[in-house]
């Protein structure tokens, strides 16, 4: 009997048993499942790292299950997919890949510049740059190809961006709904990469500029309307266009760029990204871009027309000698530059200095594509 | 000097863009308070430009504009100036009305924005010269005028707006997916060569699909029509005279420069183009008749008018030699209609203005000359426009040139009984209060009047179609007449007999599909929660869950004081694990 076989599906197991196990529990023996979680874990690292071993001094790692008659399940540890899975693993936790997103809209509740940071710019983006690095510069895009790693990574993708639309859709505290915004945009950016062609790959690498000021204006906006009208919830914005014009003004902007109305930025990236589906000869994407887009449309359209056309139903507070502007300057002015900035890259993209043309001269340097 | 600044600005295509974006620059002004009074002054004024631009003789031009989104082409063919000209005209005659009719309103200068936002987009859509600058000012165009849809907060507005957010949406959605795939096969954004391009593509079909549906939720396309007699009587008439007049007009303007015509192996294409405009030529007119708002009477006939265009579309569809003539009968047609439909939507505000005996006999003169050029009576812009498509139905593919030609005569009767009962609905009674708001509207009323008379049979159409042969001859004239006398006639019949009894009428309310589509959606509605209240299925997975997990915690429980026990042996048993498997493969591999 060979041994090395058995390795494989130990993996599986290591994962399912625990997993089994836990669920089953009920949540007061808190302690026990916290010690069952990071017992597997444990048994699955060593196992891992086993198997990564054997690997090295080049053992081959296969198992076959009779999974139906006639049909064989083939356990098959090659090294550099793993490898890859695992990387895009540990960065997919940072860029919210389902069904690694679940501490992104619990991370919400931070007060809104930090989650403004948090959503657009600092954690997020980490990971989605790390698996543009991964797919890219450590595996090689024509490589990850070869190896039939992308579509896989395509689709998570596409998941994710269905997926986050739909859980937004269905919210009603208006950061949360924000953040799940978030999980499904910033997939587009891993969507890019992974279709893998110039133009798509343009479409996500601009991404990470277009949605980092698009979702930081719609938070910074969200704050303002916390801080000045306590309003948290989507439910509540009846008529606030009235009251804060200049705030509302900006998260319309910042709305209508996730839709990916143009001029906004939001339409640069889905234009490239569908260029590049049909580049890539996988034109379900754009069927994937569509949906997203009508999803997106369906949780922010109503926002604005109860932030403008709706009678306000609250109390209004006037301004007043001490605060004559809506809010503060310091809160208003930086969601205003932001979304004068995401508008202005989307109408724009064509200057020599705007993000899409460094994504442009990024896909061609330093991507050779 | 002038010269040079002014070829300058055409050759950088700043010209178009002035001409596009002056609109969007007054309308900020009307945000300050401060400069609101001059702006809203100025606002309707800010289509002048555009309408000098269509009329200043000058060679088809077309710019690229490489800083502009993904590198934009502007500029002006033959058909765009055609277009240009109605869509600025209207916007101008419009505007200046609605600063009387909406006088007494303190709420106008946030209808003057949405109007001039929706201005801005509709010009800009005439000039592009590719798809995302195309896109760009559609995508205004269409959901800036959801302000002036709702503008009014009734109920009836609110749903009228609903109902066409989401067909703007869903048509945003089809058109990015027919431009992404047209720009994909055809390697550029321009829309030059591209109706080539796709015809060649290997998703062609699909792309015209995509295409029929994202243009024609604008067109009015049947059966894609249902949101326009909503929301055209749902505005104020100022904006509905624009939105049934120019904004309509854009999906004609699209489908000329995406869909291939007068590309062979486009007829099913053709016949399903033909079907459909004739469909809705006749369904227009038949549920219109049953209406009893004038407006929603006025927004049935344009989805009957459009469906004459369409066929024009289809007959291009159709033949080599028929492309160019069809353009031409399309853009000739689109401009007849446009601004007879926005004389009428502008006299029905006149006519509920107008007060005194002299003011409405002027209002009713003026009504009856723009319902007899719609209907297309002899000598009318609407004559030449019906004789054109006549003389262009030659070329249709199939058993079509036999049919065509009576249903033309016939469809010229039915519009003619819809007029008549647009007529009898909006008849100005006298009134109580005076003419003073009457006399505002009159004037850019009359102008739109006197373009009604004058810019179809003036207008260069070029070589493909004689305006003068279409009017003059006594063939011509009699072949006009005669569908309108009957129609008249018809109408006439009717209204005896229903003076000496009661008929039972029927009344389809208006929007009709769209009623159907909303009880649907109660109706999925109330499944859906059925479906979530009654969850048995569910009842019983989670029962067996909580089977278990109260098993697993009983028998937990049971060994209580030994958890502490299991926790440290597990950890202790992880540990040994690892090390035991660490020194395995030492011991294997080494």
């Amino acid at each position: 009997m060979n041994w090395d076989s058995l390795l494989p599906i130990l993996l599986l197991l290591s994962s399912l048993l625990p997993g089994l196990i836990i669920f089953t529990l009920r949540e007061e023996f808190h302690a026990l499942r916290t010690v069952i979680n990071l017992s597997g874990a444990v048994v699955k690292l060593v196992l891992v790292g086993v198997m990564l071993w054997g690997v090295y001094n080049e053992h081959v790692y296969a198992a076959n299950l009779p999974f139906l008659p006639g049909l064989e399940l083939t356990f098959r540890a090659d090294p550099l997919p793993i490898i890859f899975a695992l990387l895009i693993g540990g960065f997919g936790v940072k860029a919210a890949l389902v069904p690694l997103h679940g501490w992104l809209p619990q991370a919400m509740v931070a007060p809104a510049p930090v989650s403004a940071l948090l959503h657009a710019v600092a954690v997020v983006k980490a990971g989605a740059f790390g698996i543009v690095r991964v797919v890219s510069d450590v595996y090689g895009l024509e490589f990850a190809r070869e190896l039939k790693l992308l579509t896989p990574l395509a689709i998570v993708a596409s998941v994710t961006i269905l997926y986050g639309s739909l859980r937004a859709l269905l919210q009603d505290d208006l950061k949360k709904r924000l953040a799940y915004s978030t999980v499904s945009q910033v997939s587009y950016i891993v969507l890019g990469v992974a279709m893998g062609t110039p133009l798509a790959v343009i479409g996500g690498v601009v991404h990470l500029v277009h949605q980092g000021l698009m979702k930081i204006t719609l938070f910074l906006c969200a704050g303002n309307l916390a801080e000045r009208l306590k309003i948290h919830r989507v439910s509540e914005m009846d008529g606030v266009g009235r009251q804060m014009p200049w705030t509302m003004t900006a998260f319309t902007l910042g709305a209508l760029g996730m839709i990916g109305v143009p001029p906004m930025a939001g339409f640069v990236t889905k234009w490239y990204l569908a260029m590049g589906a049909w580049e890539a000869s996988q034109p379900w994407v754009i069927g994937v871009l569509v949906a997203s887009s009508l999803l997106n449309s369906a949780y922010f359209l109503p926002i604005l027309y109860a932030a403008w056309f709706r009678p306000g139903q609250r109390q209004w507070i006037e301004p007043n000698e001490s605060e004559p502007m809506e809010v503060g300057l310091w809160l208003l002015v930086p969601p205003v530059i932001t979304a004068v900035v995401a508008l202005a890259v989307g109408l724009l993209a064509g200057v020599d200095v705007s993000p899409l043309a460094w994504a442009e001269i990024i896909a061609r340097r330093e991507l050779n594509l | 000097m002038t010269s040079s600044w002014l070829e300058m600005a055409v050759s950088s295509g700043l010209i178009w863009l002035i001409g596009a974006g002056l609109p969007l620059v007054i309308a900020c002004a009307l945000l300050a308070r401060r400069w609101r009074p001059a702006a809203m002054f100025w606002a309707p004024w800010s289509a002048l430009p555009m309408l000098m631009l269509a009329v200043l003789p000058m060679g088809p031009i077309s710019v690229d504009v490489p800083w502009l989104l993904l590198g934009s082409r502007l500029g002006i063919d033959e058909t765009a100036r055609a277009f240009l000209f109605l869509t600025s005209l209207l916007w101008l005659t419009a505007g200046l009305s609605a600063g009387s009719y909406l006088a007494h309103d303190p709420r106008r200068h946030r209808f003057l924005f949405f109007y001039l936002l929706t201005m801005s987009g509709n010009l800009g859509l005439v000039v592009a010269g590719d798809m995302v600058s195309f896109y760009l000012f559609f995508a205004l165009m269409s959901f800036a005028s959801y302000g002036l849809v709702v503008y009014n907060r009734d109920e009836e507005a609110i749903r009228a707006g609903r109902v066409y957010m989401i067909l703007v949406v869903v048509g945003e959605m089809a058109l990015f997916a027919t431009f992404v795939l047209a720009a994909s096969t055809a390697g550029h954004t321009s829309f030059a060569g591209l109706p080539a391009a796709v015809a060649q593509s290997p998703v062609r079909d699909l792309i015209m699909a995509l295409a029929l549906v994202g243009l024609g939720i604008k067109a009015g396309l049947l059966p894609l029509h249902f949101w326009l007699p909503l929301a055209h009587p749902a505005a104020p008439a100022p904006a509905s005279a624009v939105l049934s007049g120019a904004m309509i007009k854009a999906g004609l303007i699209g489908w000329i420069r995406l869909l291939p015509l007068g590309t062979p192996d486009m007829e099913s294409w053709a016949h399903l183009c033909i079907a459909a405009g004739i469909a809705g030529a006749f369904y227009g007119v038949g549920v219109g008749l049953t209406q009893t708002n004038p407006k929603t009477v006025l927004a049935y006939s344009s989805i009957s008018q459009m469906g004459w265009m369409i066929t024009a579309i289809g007959l291009g569809l159709s033949d080599e030699m028929a492309a160019p003539v069809a353009v031409t009968v399309v853009s000739l047609f689109a401009m007849h209609h446009g601004l007879a439909k926005g004389a009428l939507f502008l006299g029905v505000a006149v006519a509920s203005a107008a007060g005194g005996a002299w003011m409405r006999r002027l209002t009713a003169a003026g009504l009856l000359f723009g319902s007899l050029s719609l209907a297309g009576a002899p000598l009318t812009s609407g004559a030449i426009a019906k004789g054109a498509l006549k003389a262009a139905v030659a070329g249709a593919p199939g058993f079509w040139p036999d049919v065509l030609a009576p249903l033309l005569s016939l469809g010229t009767i039915a519009t003619t009984l819809l007029m008549i009962r647009f007529l009898v609905l909006v008849w100005p009674r006298s009134q109580t209060h005076g003419d003073h708001e009457a006399i505002g509207l009159l004037v850019p009323w009359g102008a739109l009047l006197a373009a009604v008379l004058l810019a179809v049979p003036l207008w260069p159409w070029g070589t493909t179609v004689s305006v003068a042969d279409l009017v003059v001859s006594p063939a011509k004239l009699w072949s006009a007449a005669w569908p309108v006398s009957a129609g008249a006639a018809i109408a006439g019949l009717w209204l005896l007999a229903s003076r000496t009894r009661s008929w039972r009428t029927v009344s389809v309310p208006a929007g009709d599909l769209v009623v159907l589509l909303e009880s649907l959606a109660v109706a999925l509605g109330a499944i859906w929660q059925t479906v979530r209240e009654s969850p048995a299925r569910l009842e019983a997975l989670k029962k067996v869950v909580g089977e278990i997990r109260s098993r697993v915690s009983r028998m937990v429980r049971a060994t209580a004081g030994m958890e502490v026990w299991l926790i440290r042996g597990t950890t202790f048993a992880a540990a040994l694990l690892s090390i035991w498997l660490g020194l395995f493969v030492l011991l294997m591999f080494s």
